[in-house]
């Protein structure tokens, strides 16, 4: 089989994986390991701390890591760039008392000048003066080095906070810049460090916000319409969303043994939208597809033989029952560990007799961006009863022809089946037993997403025309543009005349600086919730237009 | 062929046509015509759109001036015998107020008297420079790669509007062209790279590790997917291209080459603080506007190959990163038997 990037694990070490094709069933591995696991009781708690510590350092310890990124950043460009602008302000100010001397001596001299004041000379000569005055007035205030002339300095600590925020997110508003050497070199360093360090928050802040956000949206869903349905939690996580190959499928399998059932129950309903009225359970599981049965029915074996699990030892009764000579296909599972995503799953290596003969083998491909897929063309061979799409597989896009998309696959927050993890090479999820069934996605809709966006720009909006005095319009503006990122700076709360060095200024500063980092995530949150589906969107459109021919095979 | 069927022949081909029209826009070279077409179409825009607003900002600052000279005038005529000190302390307070008066309008953007009625050259040009055609075109560049100068900035309310909803369409559509464009670079790069390996040095095909932990000798890699350009190399690219903008805007705008460098670093990066803008120190001299506006057109056309090269940049270290630590964590899960 192809793409070798798997390896071999014997032992304590997670699903054993091996190349071969046909190297025994799940259970033989998953006894194995279990018998190794009772041995290395101490490498379980490592693992477990490991799966905590790589939790905490995805989630909190980023968070952590990014205020102290900020705040020390704000502390460092303060002290380097404070002096300088005091002396600026310092050096401008004495110009311009210079200017005003000079001017009003010479004004003097002029009135002396008239014996009788003559009121047409005085003035114009008057006039010529001033003007003279205000052309060095704006020379001066252009070559003092900032755009707005104000007392105030900008180098307080907040308003070098909402610089630091301002360079990481690459807003960069330019009303506060560098203007030491210094200053510039350290600027471009810390943008370097800090730009990724951003993303990568931002990434993983918006798929555990889309998350949230799924789970909300299912609930008061299902609340509101269907009681029955999937009213038991669906956790869903998925890996931080990567651009995928046009032409890969990506297979997810998650299994909790816990709920088994309810997976099962959810997958059928997926799988049969159209085909589900209210059958026993045991009928849904009669018309599981043959190779998600057998996982499902090895997980329960297993479990059953392990842990005397009540509920396992009914679905496995059931399964039993209804299998009648439901083997079809030899399933193979090995396990491959991926460490290119933080939340590895490790995926099934399943061989299948394909529809239409398409032949194809599981390829391990790790995903070019980061995440850990596998190619998969497996098809079932519609058994009786069985439909003959195939609920495990998500078709992304085109490429593979005859394979119809399934549900969303997602993996499913887990206990694993039997004692597993144990001695698990720990670079890779410390959950290499988990398996991992399809179930559909709880998919918001486009438009509730993009309300939310809206209104937490109108939000934002409404809250800076209030204290900056500025228009509606022109707050929304301030929002849009600062969201966006493009960042032009004619617009900065905090910084408005007057109001700069007070504790007030201050304070709304450092407000900005949050909603700024707090909107950015929403906008992480809700490209994650969107994307597939404005990705599958414009295909649909784009073949519609004729971009894209249509799959023949369709 | 009657003239039914040379119709009934000719619809399709013309459906057809278009089909390969639009499907060529969208894909490869054609996004780089549609970005600097929209860029375009923005700049004249904007252009229509700003410069509609009239120059108040000049009476404002005319009638302050105005007011100032009479108060001074009451000042004199004030008194009968005029004490220096008194007349200092009053001419001093109304000239003050004169200055806040003067920086209020600076802050919101007032640029001086125009050139022509000035006898000496200490003003800066009005705002028909900023809002020239090559000065809107650099405007929409700035919005749609958010990178956001703000040195120019819309001031009247549909300029606003407009550019909210130009960002909306113009953001997407730039992401479409970095991807496209940074996509064909990178495997010209990459095949360059390859031919200049294959000449060189025997290239380096990643080591595959098979089950029981030895060296895969007989691993036939991809074609194209093996072959990986060091991150150095890229990164010494970028260094490069910025290092080399630095010089060239140091030379064309009388920079320093620290100040250009950051010039560039910061605008490529889409920070875009706008302190420092080409055409800001040409523009102390008058009357060499022409050279204002090609230094704008430069600077998009530097910023438009040089996001481009950054885009081909990172996506092929991440294939290396990618790849490498592939390696890594299959040699190190191998050694842990």
């Amino acid at each position: 089989m192809g793409g070798g990037q798997s390896h071999n694990q014997q032992g304590p070490q997670g699903p054993s994986s091996s190349h071969g094709p046909n190297n025994g069933s799940v259970l033989a591995t998953k006894k194995q390991q279990h018998e190794n696991a009772n041995k290395c009781s101490p490498a379980k708690v490592k693992s477990c701390l490991r799966t905590f510590f790589a939790h905490l350092f995805s989630h909190i310890g980023l968070c952590i890591l990014i205020v102290g990124y900020t705040i020390a950043g704000a502390l460092m460009f303060e002290k380097l760039e404070k002096t300088y602008e005091m002396k600026l302000i310092g050096n401008r100010t004495a110009n311009f008392k210079k200017l005003r001397l000079h001017y009003v001596s010479e004004l003097w001299n002029i009135t002396e000048q008239f014996n009788v004041l003559y009121e047409m000379n005085w003035t114009s000569a008057v006039e010529k003066e001033l003007r003279e005055f205000e052309s060095r007035v704006v020379a001066t205030a252009n070559t003092a080095g900032y755009s707005d002339v104000k007392d105030d300095l900008h180098w307080t600590f907040s308003g070098a906070l909402l610089y630091s925020v301002s360079i990481i997110t690459t807003i960069g508003y330019g009303n506060t810049a560098p203007r030491t050497a210094w200053g510039k070199i350290l600027t471009m360093f810390y943008a370097v460090i800090g730009v990724p360090l951003m993303l990568l928050w931002l990434s993983n802040i918006g798929t555990l916000m889309a998350n949230t956000f799924k789970f909300a949206y299912s609930h008061a869903c299902c609340i509101s319409s269907n009681p029955s349905s999937s009213s038991r939690s669906v956790q869903t996580k998925r890996t931080p969303s990567s651009k995928t190959e046009p032409s890969s499928i990506q297979v997810k399998y998650s299994v909790s043994a816990m709920t088994c059932e309810t997976q099962v129950v959810q997958a059928q309903q997926n799988m049969h939208q159209r085909a589900l009225n209210r059958r026993e359970q045991r009928a849904k599981l009669r018309s599981l597809d043959p190779s998600a049965k057998q996982v499902l029915m090895e997980c329960a074996e297993y479990n059953v033989n392990m842990d005397q699990d009540e509920r396992s030892r009914r679905i496995l009764h059931q399964l039993h029952s209804d299998s009648g000579g439901n083997g079809g296909e030899m399933l193979n599972i090995s396990g491959m560990d991926e460490e290119s995503s933080d939340e590895v799953e490790s995926v099934i290596d399943m061989r299948g007799v394909t529809r239409g003969g398409d032949q194809s083998d599981l390829r391990g491909l790790n995903g070019g961006r980061g995440g850990s897929v596998m190619e998969i063309s497996v098809n079932s061979n519609g058994m009786e009863g069985t439909p003959s799409r195939i609920p495990l597989l998500h078709h992304k896009g085109g490429g593979v022809g005859g394979i119809e998309s399934g549900p969303d696959l997602v993996e499913v927050d887990e206990y694993h089946c039997g004692g597993g993890g144990s001695g698990s090479d720990g670079s890779a999820s410390p959950s290499l037993n988990k398996y991992h069934l399809p179930r559909t996605e709880q998919r918001v809709p486009v438009s509730l997403v993009l309300t939310f966006v809206v209104l937490y720009i109108m939000g934002g909006a409404a809250v800076f025309s209030v204290w900056e005095k500025w228009g509606f319009l022109d707050s929304a503006y301030f929002c849009f543009i600062t969201l966006s990122t493009i960042g032009l700076g004619d617009y900065v709360p905090g910084v408005s005349f007057g109001s700069a060095g007070t504790k007030e200024g201050q304070a709304q500063l450092i407000v900005c600086c949050l909603y700024l980092v707090l909107g950015l995530a929403i906008i992480a949150m809700s490209f994650n919730l969107v994307q597939e589906e404005v990705a599958a969107k414009v295909k649909d459109i784009a073949r519609h237009i004729g971009i894209i021919k249509d799959n023949p095979e369709h | 062929m009657s003239d039914l069927e040379y119709e009934r022949r000719l619809w399709p081909r013309i459906k057809n046509a278009f089909r390969v029209l639009v499907a060529f826009t969208f894909s490869h070279v054609g996004v780089c015509g549609l970005v600097v077409g929209y860029m375009i179409c923005g700049a004249f825009l904007f252009q229509m759109i700003e410069k509609q607003e009239p120059n108040t900002q000049l009476e404002d600052v005319r009638k302050i001036r105005n007011e100032t000279a009479n108060e001074l005038l009451s000042i004199v005529l004030m008194f009968n015998t005029l004490e220096k000190e008194e007349f200092f302390k009053l001419a001093n307070a109304a000239i003050k107020n004169y200055t806040e008066e003067i920086v209020n309008a600076i802050n919101l953007g007032y640029e001086g008297e125009p050139l022509n009625n000035q006898t000496h050259s200490t003003s800066v040009p009005t705002e028909n420079v900023s809002w020239s055609f090559s000065g809107a075109f650099l405007y929409s560049l700035t919005v749609i790669t958010t990178i956001g100068y703000g040195n120019v900035a819309p001031r009247s309310p549909w300029g606003k509007i407009a550019t909210i909803l130009y960002g909306i369409i113009g953001m997407p559509l730039f992401l479409l062209y970095l991807s496209n464009i940074g996509d064909i670079l990178a495997r010209g790069f990459k095949w360059t790279f390859a031919r200049c390996c294959q000449c060189r040095w025997n290239c380096v095909k990643p080591r595959r590790y098979l089950d029981n932990g030895q060296l895969d000798e007989e691993a036939v890699p991809d074609e194209e997917e093996q072959i990986t350009v060091p991150i150095s190399l890229c990164l010494a690219l970028m260094v490069g291209y910025v290092w080399g903008g630095g010089l060239l805007f140091a030379n064309w705008e009388k920079w320093t080459i620290l100040d250009a460098s950051y010039f560039c670093f910061i605008s490529l990066s889409t920070i875009g603080f706008g302190d420092l803008v080409p055409g800001d120190a040409i523009s102390s001299t008058p009357g060499r506007e022409d050279e204002i506006q090609l230094s704008f057109i430069l600077c998009s056309l530097y910023l438009l190959l040089g996001m481009a090269l950054i885009a081909m940049c990172f996506q092929l270290m991440q294939e290396e990163v990618v790849a490498t630590v592939r390696k890594i964590g299959s040699r190190l899960g191998c050694s842990r038997k």
